[in-house]
Parts: structure tokens; C-alpha cells; sequence
């Protein structure tokens, strides 16, 4: 009580000195009136500069929540004790940085999470729907995401901002009380890892038809992925994930996410607009990327780099090629891990980035694949909840000492008028057609259309409009002939992807 | 104005940002969704939360082995970007120096590097390049414009209040040609007082995001206006047409806009009235959108509360800082620019890093993450600056002849000042207070002071009380339409700049203090004045060597004869401190006989009822350099040769006083039997507050008053009509105006 009174004399002299006050004006003060109102009414400016010099001179950092809520003498006191308590507890955590320049130790996150649970429990919230968390800020994200898993509730990760049955941690946060103890002596790590089958994410892919998917995976799966993962790798010695995914895509979810909170790692989460350099304390750094990104992350990579891992698509022999050159020019402690696989099957396989052939992949030692009909069926842990097995979208070669050779993406037949037409098929004709022009063609099934859907093809053109001619009609022969949007470039989306959804949004834009 | 008519067109532009070295690489950038926002390594920002900035690093990296040597970094930043304007209007160096050109220079912090280096490590030479329009007249002696060269520095409105008076200059057919943009460059004091407010973004800023916060930036841009039938006898395409400029002052808060965006409103509808755009003209919005919380949703207000419009999401908006950062003083013309520059291509700007729109911004058509296909017409841009001050800018590709009221008549209806420990007002010949060292506001007029107000805003509220109480206007009242208000200051408030210095050199980047900083841009006594006069009208602020306080007088005559407004105050002010010494010192000005000090105008058009009291009427603003002509060995100065009428008098007044001489008399070889009578023999003004001083003297020489209590000695004619007063800036660059007698009384 004796060191409270102490801090209340000491911010009151520091507030006489931050604003230029008289002592006529400071002594008409109590130590409950609002700074902003009578009697002194201060500015906005003033606040600020009171907060500065008590962060200072008290030797604490206040964060944005420390500026809401009323601002008096005693409140002021009460931040800076909790200040001093939160650093001390921090002291030697590791951090979570966000992409909004935020730090998180464990223990705040610990403690975030604690409070989330406590007032997702009086929401009211439908825990047999999928629960939408909408925040975009990655580990607001997360901490949303676990808190509603601990909770009993199905998260929805999604890159869309509106829907029904959602939360975001603006929503919540505000409604906490006085924060409860911290509810579980266990890491994050552990308490996700003792969850059954039943606790489940949802992730939504934005589907190749247009339609959004949501494929249900079970926290135990993808724990069991990083399990595995940790123990073919060598991460022990890493100081920082840094993660160009975020744990929307489940690819991020695992690497940028599960895996760090395994190792005990710090993750710094970077915007897709700018990239912002590690700490130099740092010493052993894995990037977590996706193959758009390489351009810009490459040059930025230096030897406190000794992992990039990457996934999402092709690396491609160009890139595989600058990888090689980088490691025996410049870096040669790098290592390159591709992982194949997707959403829907977890990973499958991965290769050695400039050191194993570029369509060579190892499975990893709990997939299986098993030759079905022409096409594989994949066996694994890492499948959605409930699928045993599921046919493979690649083709592959199986190849000795489990090993596979990957053939690229199958061909996709859909039904259009009653009749099965290959999409390869219309693919090829559309490159005889537009010789030179990057393009894609999509199939998109429609309930209540007689065709069955709409057949539908962008194409990297300076054109407005397509007429059906001879010539074109000689091309598609008894071939069904697309619908052709042309667009100046194929729009990516975060994860470098093209999407149909991305290109259809493209298409609108471009009409307004 | 022979045709009543406005037909101001854009006819080149040429910009330098984060983005590129011109035009084209801005396009690229803003095609490519690249921000020029990054890592900071000019400068040591060691303690601050965020460490990005958009800074010009070709220009840096090219000069960072001779930058002791160099003029400011904003000053090649103009050069560079006025060549890419000039070459894309087509106009060469030789058609400069053969028409009659103006220089509109927009700068909010320039020089503050010099500043710094001059004040925290001894380099004194430096300082030379401090003041705001030494870069000003930098770029003008580069270009060879030898016609009226002026310095905005309104902060982040500064290059569009300059675009705006450089319209207004061609609609009056003072010049041929103006070059008109801003330009700014980024210095640590800059970036750790935008942190001491808590607004900098950690990431690259995304305005009407959810993420909070802006980036800086730094660079310049520059517009080649001209008027229409100038552009077609020389067969030079139009970009846009200019069809309207306003602005507007919150009186609200130093640094907060308005909540409603009730200013950034009035400006917008002051825009609008000023052209023959409709609202549903526009297509798209350039906004200022900062990225701050208080920003970009009171903006968003004000604008479509101008438009009226039913459906908010049919006009098109974005905020462009995402590309570049905030570039403060160079905002107003490079957002514009990168406007421009995308409507060239058929598409809209966007802004970039878009998460999710923030809540008091939803419903608006926000153009986010990548520029969009979309043909325009019509479009609008707005900025707001500390201080409160708003501007409007509307262009639309069509040109038409958009119809002007014929110009007011102007008047001043009183005048006040404080110097030399006593103030004074039209109203009075006996000095109305007396002080000891500094003049102190709370004594003198409790109401209007607020706590830590600076000595300059003192100095400026005195001066302008006693001019509104010798022009009997009450500006308290409610009812009274919004009265327009224009700020001189050479280095604005230097005894404040002084301490943040000592801050920033004691306590490094994060000591420098959000009750200070605010202070330290040179506009902060116009908000001052807006906020103790609760003054909303139009608005501008200048610095200059000399000549400010008569800029914001011409100024304020072109919106009164535009009955933009009817009554305005008009305002120059300065501070003594030893920065400013060390400054003037090395402008070779005289600093010891330099004291604080301020002096106020208060102006009406022929519409406000009070005219019909008024002590003089002004006219006939001109400017231009005084060259001395080696051919014939004579000083000639452009200003003069326009001047239609043989003034009774000449009162002028000279920072220089060793030119005085050669001035006076090539002024007295001009007109040969009119007196030339020295101001600075009535008052021994200080570098800003000069030129006003001289307009007051002139007044008092008309209506055979005393001047700060002193008689005003005639030789040749003890009643002259009307007087030719003309202000001499440091650089021998004259302001002039015709001062005479109101007719009828």
C-alpha cells in the first residue's frame, strides 16, 4: 500500500512536469478525476506525454489497451504496476510478433487465451456450427482459434470477413472483467496436443468450382503432423520462425503455428505488402514461404537463414536453380524443404530444394499410397476428420525406397449437356487458339443450369471482346466452347495461388 | 480577368516518391502492389516502436558522400520532379525565361535535416538551407523564374494550398505559366514527433483499415498549370482541367480533425460552389486518408456530407499513402499526381494492405489492394493538415469556360501589433499594453489562452485581438459567417523547435515529446488563431524571407474578390530564440535588432456591410526578383511593369538594409517625383512581420494616423491617395501592392 502511494506522488510530480502545470493547478486534482475533464482538462497531446515519461521513468511498456478506459492519477499507477509485473513475468519468454508490429510473449498469450475462454462461455454461440473467427491479424487469430477449441467449439478459419456464428478478438477482448488465473499449468502446446479426435478446425479453401470449401481436420491429425515433421527434421536449434503463411491456410496453421509452439520458438508474422528484416540477435531462422514470394524473399535472405520451407505450389526449376546458386555462392548452411500436398491430404511428401530432383519426392514415413482404378489412394494420418483414404488430385510415379515421382495435377473431366469432356482437353485447344497467352479454364458446376454448369476460360489478353468464328469453331470441333473473360494478368491470392474466385473478381473489378 | 471565365488547365506533372524517380515508375509500383515503404536507414531511429518510412533512395544514395555541401534534399527532390513536369508540358528553359512564370511551393518540414545537423552537431553553414522558402527560392533560381515565387507551408496541405493559389493566379491573369506542387523531405525529428503521437503504423500504413496508423514518407511533386487558350496556342494537350479549389479551418484541435469532418465538409462545398462540378460529376475521390483512427472516418463524413448524396458507395475513394507514405508538405500534389497517373491508364488508385475496412469507414466504395479498371471524368482530392486546414482540389478531363463573379473590391477594416513592449490598433494613437521581455497572453486576455501556448501564438492572438477590436468585428459571434484566415512566419515557432532540438539531442529519437511537437510546424499559430477565434473560413499559411505576411494579405484579397469569404484576418508573427539567431546569422541578417514580435490585418470584401467603414483599400498584388541588368547597369524588378497606376508614395521595406539604396533609388527612377519612405524607420520589424507592417504604415499614411505611435513624415503630399507598398525579402525577391483610399469617403 506504502509503494502505491509512493507511485501515485510520483505520477502526480511527473504529471506537473509532462504538461507544464502550476502546483495551484495540480493540488485541485484527485487522484480518481478524468485527466481529460475538470478540473484540469487536459488534451490528447497532453496524455500521450504523460504516458511517454511514466513509461520511462517507471521503465515499462504500455500497449494500445493501457490507453482505453478512463485516465486518472490511480489508473495511471495501476498500468504501471501491471507494466512492471508483465515485464517481469516476460522476462526471457519467447514472443510472437505480429504483422501489425504487436509482441506477444507466451505468457500474454497464455493469458489471452485464458480470457477468451472465460468469455466465449457467455456468448451464446452455436458450438455444433463451425465458429467463424474473423480476425486477419495473425495471432489474434490463433488466439481466438484455440481459445474457441479449448472451448468446446469448432473454429472456421477463413479468408472471409463476414458470416454467421462468428467472433473476433475485438469482440471479445473488451468484455473481460478482471482477468481470470491462468486456467492450465500446461503449455498451449501441450493442452492442444491431449485434445481427442473431436476437437477439430475447420479451414475453407476457396474451392476450384468458386465455391468456397470447408474441409473439418482434427487438432490431433495435425499435431501428429508436426510430430512427425520435427522428428525427419532438424529444428531443434532454430531462434525464429519467420512466417510469410498465416494460419488461415492449414499449411500455415502447422508450420507458422503448431510448429513453432512445439519447438518454443518466437514467430514473426509478416504482411503480404512488406517485408520487415529479423532481429540480428537471431541466429538460426526458418521461412515459411510460398513460391510467389521467392523474388522478394530471396535477396533478403542472409546466413542467419537455415531453413525455407516451402508449399502451396510448384517451386519450379527456376527458382530450384537460384536456390542452388544462393546455397554454394553465399549461404551455404540453407536448407530447402518442398512439401507436397494440400489441405484436403496434409502432407504427403518432400523434396531437398537444389539437391533432389525436382519431381522426386520422399514420402513422409506414415503416408501410403495405393494404386486404384488409373489414379492413387492416399492413406495417412493427416487426412480430413473421418477419410480413411482418399483418391489422390496428382499423379504420380512410386518409385523404390518410398519414393514417388510427382507428374503433375490430373486432368478434370466434368459433364456438360449430358456428355463427360476432359478439361486438359478444352485447356490445349484454348493454347492453340491464344498461342503465347497464360490462361485458365474452369469448370463450374451450376444446379439449375441444363448444361450442367458454366464452362468458363480467362485468358492474359489486350481484348474486350471474343466472337465464335470459323476458325475458332474448326479448333474446339465437338468440343464444348468456353466463355472467354480477358484480363491483363492472372490475379494470386496470399498463398500465390491463382483461384477462380480470384479471377472472377478480377472480371467485376475491371467491369465497374 | 478580361472573360470572367476559369479555364485553368493541368498540362504536365512530374513526380518523385519511394515509388520511382518519375511518373512512370509510380505507375509501375501502384500496378504492381508495391509500396515504397521500407526499412529506414537514413537516419537513426534506435527506441522507436516502428523503423519504415517511404524514403527517396535514389536521391540519397547518389548525394550521401557530399550532403554538407548541398542545398536540402527537398530541393533536389523539386528539381528533379519539375523537370519531368516541364518536359512533359513541353516547355523548355528559354520558354521560362520568356513568359511570366510563378513558383507555388508546397513544404511542410524541409530543411529540418539542415536544422538538425546545424543545431545538434555545430554545422552552422547549414542553417542557410533551414528556412522553409530558401528551398523555394532555390528551385526558382535553378528553373530561372524570375515571377512571384511563394511558400506554402500549411503542413500536409501545403502543396495543395499551393495548387489552389496557383489557379487562382492564372484565372486573375497575373502570370502564364505556373509551376505548382510541394515537396518535403523526411528528417528523424519529423518521424520520432509523428511517433510521440502515437500515429505511425509498425506496418506499412493501410488508411480505413482496421490496422491503424500511417506511414511517412518524403518526395515531391510538381503540376504545370496554364490557362487554356495559353496550352492551345501552343498546341499542348490538356491532362484535366483545374475546375475548383477551396479550403477550410476546423478551429477544433493542434493536430485532431473535426469528428463530424465539418471542415473538410465546408471546404469540399466551398470547392463545389467555386466550380461547375456536380456532385454526381465525380467519379472518383482521392482522399486524404492518413490511416489514423481520427482521420479517415471524419473525412470520409465531411466529404459526403458536401456531396449529399444518397448512396455513399456511388462515388469511388482511396487514399494513396499506402504507395508512398504520407509525404506531409509534397501530400497534396504527389496523391493528386498518383491519381493522375492511374486515370491516365483508365484506372483508380487504390489503397494498399487491406484486411478489413474499418467500421465508421463501411459502406463507401474504398478502392483496395490493386488498382481498378475505371473510366473518369470528374474527380475531387482532399488533404487536412495539422492546425485544422482543409483543401479541395476537383479536375474533370472535358475543359469548359466555368463562369466568375466579377472580383470584389478589398479592404482592410483594422490593424494591431505587438513589438518593441507595447501593442497598438488602428483604434488608438496611445499604445493599448505594455510588457517586459516577451509578451504574455494570459495577463492580457485570459480567455484566449490556453496552457503551454507558445510564445509565437501569444504574440499572434495579441496582435489579432487588437486588430479585431480596431476593426470593432466581433468574432465571437455565433451567427457571423465564417471568417477566413492567412499566417506569415519565416521559421514559425522557433523558441519551440529550440526545445524539441534539445529533447531529440538529449534523449534521442524517443524523447521528443507529443506536447511539443505538434508546436513545431509552422502553421501551428494559424490553428492557434482558429482556435481562439473560432475562425472557419478560408485559409493559408506562408513563410517566406520577408515578404509572408503579404502573401497571406494577397491571398486573403483573391478569396474575398472571389467572395469565397467577405471578412478575413490576416496575420504574421515570429519568435526570437537562439536557434533563430544562429539562422539569421548565417542569412547575414542583422539578428540582434530582431525581437519577438506580430502584427494583424483585418480585411473585409465590398459585400460585408462593414466596408463602408474601411481605412484603405488594397489592390494590384504583384511580385517578382529584383535583377540587377549588367547591360544598362539598372535594377529592374517584372512586379512593376503591370503596375497600371502612378502611386502618391512608396513605403518600402528591405530585410537587406544595405540594398536599400540601390532599390529605392531605381524605384525613384521609376516613378521620379513620388517619396520613398523607408518602413523600417517607424518600426524596427523582424524578417516575417516586415511586410505587413508596411501595409499597416501605408494605412496610416493615408489617413494621416500615427504608426506604432510615431508620425508618419510626408514630403511632397500630406494627403496621398494611394500608395505603392513594396516588401524586399532576404533574396531581393519584392511583393507589392497598391494601398489607396476607399472612394466616397
Amino acid at each position: 500500500m506504502k509503494d502505491f502511494e509512493d507511485l501515485v506522488n510520483q505520477v502526480r510530480k511527473q504529471i506537473v512536469i509532462s504538461v507544464e502545470l502550476e502546483e495551484s493547478e495540480i493540488a485541485q486534482l484527485s487522484n480518481d478525476d478524468d485527466l481529460l475533464g475538470n478540473p484540469l482538462f487536459l488534451d490528447s497531446v497532453d496524455l500521450l506525454q504523460i504516458y511517454a515519461d511514466c513509461q520511462r521513468k517507471f521503465g515499462v511498456v504500455f500497449n494500445n489497451a493501457d490507453y482505453e478506459g478512463a485516465h486518472t492519477v490511480n489508473s495511471i499507477v495501476t498500468r504501471a504496476v501491471r507494466g512492471k509485473e508483465t515485464k517481469s513475468a516476460n522476462a526471457g519468454d519467447a514472443l510472437f510478433y505480429s504483422s501489425d508490429g504487436s509482441r506477444y510473449s507466451n505468457a500474454e498469450f497464455k493469458q489471452h487465451i485464458t480470457q477468451l475462454i472465460a468469455v466465449l462461455q457467455s456468448e451464446g454461440l452455436d458450438k455444433a456450427k463451425p465458429l467463424r473467427v474473423l480476425d486477419t491479424d495473425p495471432v489474434k487469430m490463433m488466439m481466438v482459434a484455440i481459445a474457441a477449441v479449448l472451448s468446446g467449439y469448432k473454429p472456421l478459419m477463413s479468408a472471409q470477413p463476414q458470416g454467421e456464428n462468428a467472433v473476433s478478438f475485438a469482440h471479445l477482448i473488451p468484455k473481460q472483467g478482471e482477468a481470470p488465473s491462468l486456467l492450465d499449468s500446461k503449455s498451449i502446446y501441450q493442452q492442444l496436443a491431449s485434445l481427442q479426435q473431436e476437437a477439430v478446425i475447420f479451414f475453407e479453401t476457396s474451392g476450384s468450382t468458386g465455391i468456397p470449401v470447408r474441409i473439418e481436420k482434427s487438432l490431433a491429425s495435425m499435431v501428429q503432423e508436426v510430430e512427425e515433421l520435427t522428428a525427419l527434421f532438424d529444428f531443434g536449434a532454430l531462434d525464429l520462425i519467420d512466417a510469410y503463411v498465416s494460419p488461415v491456410h492449414m499449411y500455415g496453421f502447422i508450420w507458422s503455428f503448431l510448429l513453432p509452439l512445439k519447438l518454443d520458438a518466437p514467430v514473426m508474422y509478416q504482411s503480404n505488402t512488406f517485408l520487415k528484416p529479423v532481429p540480428e540477435t537471431m541466429s538460426h531462422v526458418m521461412a515459411v514461404s510460398v513460391p510467389s514470394i521467392w523474388h522478394s524473399l530471396s535477396g533478403a535472405l542472409t546466413a542467419q537463414y537455415r531453413y525455407i520451407v516451402n508449399s502451396g505450389g510448384k517451386f519450379g526449376e527456376q527458382r530450384d536453380t537460384q536456390f542452388a546458386e544462393l546455397v554454394q555462392n553465399k549461404l551455404p548452411d540453407l536448407l530447402g524443404i518442398d512439401v507436397l500436398g494440400s489441405t484436403e491430404t496434409g502432407a504427403i511428401a518432400y523434396r531437398m530444394i537444389g539437391q533432389d530432383h525436382l519431381r522426386t519426392y520422399q514420402l513422409l514415413p506414415t503416408v501410403r499410397l495405393h494404386p486404384s482404378d488409373g489414379e492413387h489412394l492416399i492413406y495417412s494420418d493427416f487426412l480430413p476428420l473421418g477419410v480413411e483414404s482418399a483418391p489422390l488430385d496428382d499423379k504420380v510415379e512410386i518409385l523404390a525406397n518410398n519414393k514417388i515421382l510427382h507428374l503433375g495435377r490430373k486432368d478434370s473431366v466434368f459433364k456438360f449437356k449430358g456428355k463427360r469432356y476432359s478439361l486438359k482437353e478444352i485447356e490445349d485447344k484454348l493454347f492453340q487458339l491464344f498461342a503465347g497467352h497464360a490462361l485458365r479454364v474452369y469448370f463450374i458446376e451450376q444446379e439449375h443450369n441444363v448444361r450442367g454448369g458454366e464452362l468458363i476460360a480467362f485468358v492474359v489478353k489486350e481484348l474486350s471482346h471474343f466472337d465464335i468464328t470459323s476458325e475458332v469453331r474448326a479448333i474446339f470441333q465437338d468440343l464444348p466452347i468456353p466463355k472467354i473473360e480477358f484480363i491483363d494478368e492472372l490475379p494470386t491470392n496470399a498463398m500465390g495461388k491463382v483461384t477462380l474466385q480470384g479471377l472472377q473478381e478480377k472480371v467485376r473489378n475491371a467491369r465497374v | 480577368m478580361p472573360e470572367c471565365k476559369s479555364q485553368v488547365v493541368i498540362t504536365g506533372y512530374g513526380v518523385i516518391s519511394s515509388c520511382g524517380d518519375n511518373a512512370q515508375e509510380l505507375y509501375d509500383s501502384m500496378q504492381s502492389q508495391r509500396s515504397g515503404v521500407a526499412p529506414l536507414s537514413c537516419f537513426d531511429v534506435t527506441g522507436l516502436p516502428s523503423d519504415i518510412a517511404g524514403i527517396v533512395r535514389s536521391v540519397r544514395e547518389k548525394h550521401q558522400d557530399k550532403k554538407a555541401d548541398l542545398p536540402d534534399f527537398s530541393t533536389l527532390f523539386a528539381i528533379t520532379a519539375i523537370e519531368e513536369a516541364l518536359n512533359a508540358a513541353n516547355i523548355s528553359l528559354q520558354t521560362l525565361a520568356n513568359k511570366r512564370v510563378a513558383l507555388c511551393v508546397g513544404n511542410a518540414n524541409t530543411g529540418m535535416e539542415k536544422l538538425e545537423k546545424g543545431i545538434i552537431d555545430n554545422q552552422h553553414d547549414g542553417l542557410l538551407e533551414y528556412p522553409a522558402h530558401k528551398q523555394s527560392d532555390n528551385i526558382a533560381k535553378h528553373f530561372g523564374v524570375l515571377g512571384p515565387v511563394l511558400t506554402f507551408t500549411s503542413a500536409c496541405t501545403s502543396s495543395s494550398s499551393a495548387l489552389g493559389f496557383a489557379k487562382q493566379l492564372l484565372d486573375n491573369d497575373m502570370v502564364d505559366i505556373v509551376i505548382a506542387g510541394g515537396t518535403d523531405a523526411l528528417a528523424k525529428t519529423i518521424y520520432a514527433g509523428f511517433h510521440s503521437l502515437q500515429s505511425v503504423a509498425p506496418q506499412v500504413c493501410s488508411p480505413y483499415d482496421v490496422k491503424m496508423g500511417l506511414s511517412l514518407g518524403e518526395g515531391a511533386g510538381f503540376l504545370v498549370l496554364e490557362n487554356h487558350n495559353h496550352a492551345e496556342a501552343r498546341n499542348q494537350p490538356t491532362i484535366m482541367q483545374l475546375a475548383g479549389t477551396a479550403s477550410s479551418l476546423d478551429a477544433y484541435h493542434a493536430t485532431a480533425p473535426e469528428p463530424e469532418g465539418a471542415g473538410v465538409r465546408r471546404s469540399f462545398e466551398s470547392a463545389l460552389r467555386s466550380s461547375d462540378v456536380n456532385p454526381e460529376d465525380l467519379d472518383y475521390v482521392n482522399t486524404h486518408g492518413t490511416g489514423t483512427p481520427a482521420n479517415d472516418g471524419a473525412e470520409l463524413k465531411g466529404i459526403f456530407a458536401a456531396l449529399n448524396l444518397q448512396d455513399k458507395a456511388s462515388i469511388s475513394v482511396s487514399s494513396s499513402k499506402s504507395y508512398f507514405g504520407h509525404t506531409l508538405g509534397a501530400a497534396g500534389a504527389i496523391e493528386f499526381i498518383s491519381a493522375l497517373v492511374a486515370i491516365d491508364k483508365g484506372q483508380l488508385p487504390s489503397t494498399l494492405n487491406g484486411d478489413e475496412i474499418r467500421e465508421d469507414c463501411q459502406g463507401h466504395h474504398i478502392v483496395v489492394n490493386g488498382l481498378i479498371d475505371h473510366k473518369v471524368e470528374c474527380i475531387g482530392a482532399t488533404n487536412s493538415a495539422f492546425g485544422g486546414h482543409n483543401t479541395t482540389m476537383l479536375a474533370r478531363k472535358s475543359v469548359s469556360a466555368i463562369p466568375k463573379a466579377e472580383g470584389k473590391k478589398v479592404y482592410i477594416l483594422g490593424h494591431g501589433s505587438i513589438a518593441e513592449q507595447v501593442g497598438f490598433s488602428n483604434g488608438a494613437d496611445q499604445s493599448l499594453l505594455s510588457y517586459e521581455g516577451e509578451f504574455a497572453l494570459k495577463p492580457f486576455q485570459a480567455k484566449l489562452y490556453r496552457r503551454r501556448m507558445s510564445t509565437i501564438g501569444q504574440y499572434a492572438i495579441g496582435a489579432s485581438y487588437l486588430a479585431f477590436s480596431g476593426a470593432d468585428v466581433d468574432y465571437s459571434d455565433a451567427e457571423k459567417l465564417p471568417i477566413g484566415a492567412y499566417f506569415g512566419t519565416t521559421l514559425g515557432a522557433s523558441q519551440v523547435q529550440q526545445r524539441n532540438l534539445s529533447d531529440l539531442q538529449e534523449y534521442g529519437p524517443t524523447g521528443v515529446k507529443s506536447t511539443l511537437f505538434p508546436d513545431t510546424v509552422l502553421n501551428a499559430p494559424l490553428g492557434n488563431l482558429a482556435l481562439a477565434f473560432d475562425l472557419k473560413g478560408c485559409s493559408a499559411n506562408f513563410s517566406d524571407l520577408g515578404n509572408e505576411g503579404m502573401h497571406a494579405l494577397w491571398h486573403a484579397f483573391m478569396d474575398l474578390s472571389e467572395d469565397k469569404i467577405a471578412c478575413a484576418l490576416v496575420c504574421s508573427a515570429e519568435d526570437k530564440s537562439d536557434t533563430s539567431d544562429l539562422v539569421w546569422q548565417q542569412m547575414q541578417v542583422d539578428e540582434h535588432r530582431l525581437a519577438s514580435s506580430a502584427n494583424a490585418l483585418i480585411a473585409v470584401n465590398e459585400k460585408d456591410p462593414r466596408a463602408s467603414r474601411a481605412l484603405a483599400q488594397v489592390s494590384e498584388f504583384n511580385a517578382a526578383r529584383w535583377v540587377f541588368n549588367e547591360e544598362n547597369q539598372q535594377w529592374d524588378c517584372a512586379a512593376l511593369t503591370q503596375l497600371a497606376a502612378k502611386p502618391d508614395l512608396i513605403v518600402l521595406s528591405m530585410v537587406n538594409a544595405e540594398q536599400f539604396e540601390a532599390i529605392s533609388n531605381a524605384l525613384q527612377t521609376q516613378f521620379s517625383t513620388t517619396q520613398v519612405i523607408n518602413g523600417r524607420t517607424y518600426k524596427e520589424s523582424g524578417i516575417a512581420c516586415q511586410s505587413l507592417d508596411a501595409i499597416s504604415l501605408a494605412t496610416c499614411a493615408l489617413n494621416g494616423r500615427r504608426f506604432m505611435g510615431r508620425e508618419v513624415t510626408l514630403q511632397n503630399t500630406s494627403k496621398p491617395e494611394s500608395i505603392l507598398v513594396m516588401s524586399v525579402n532576404t533574396q531581393l525577391s519584392a511583393t507589392t501592392c497598391l494601398v489607396s483610399k476607399v472612394k466616397g469617403k
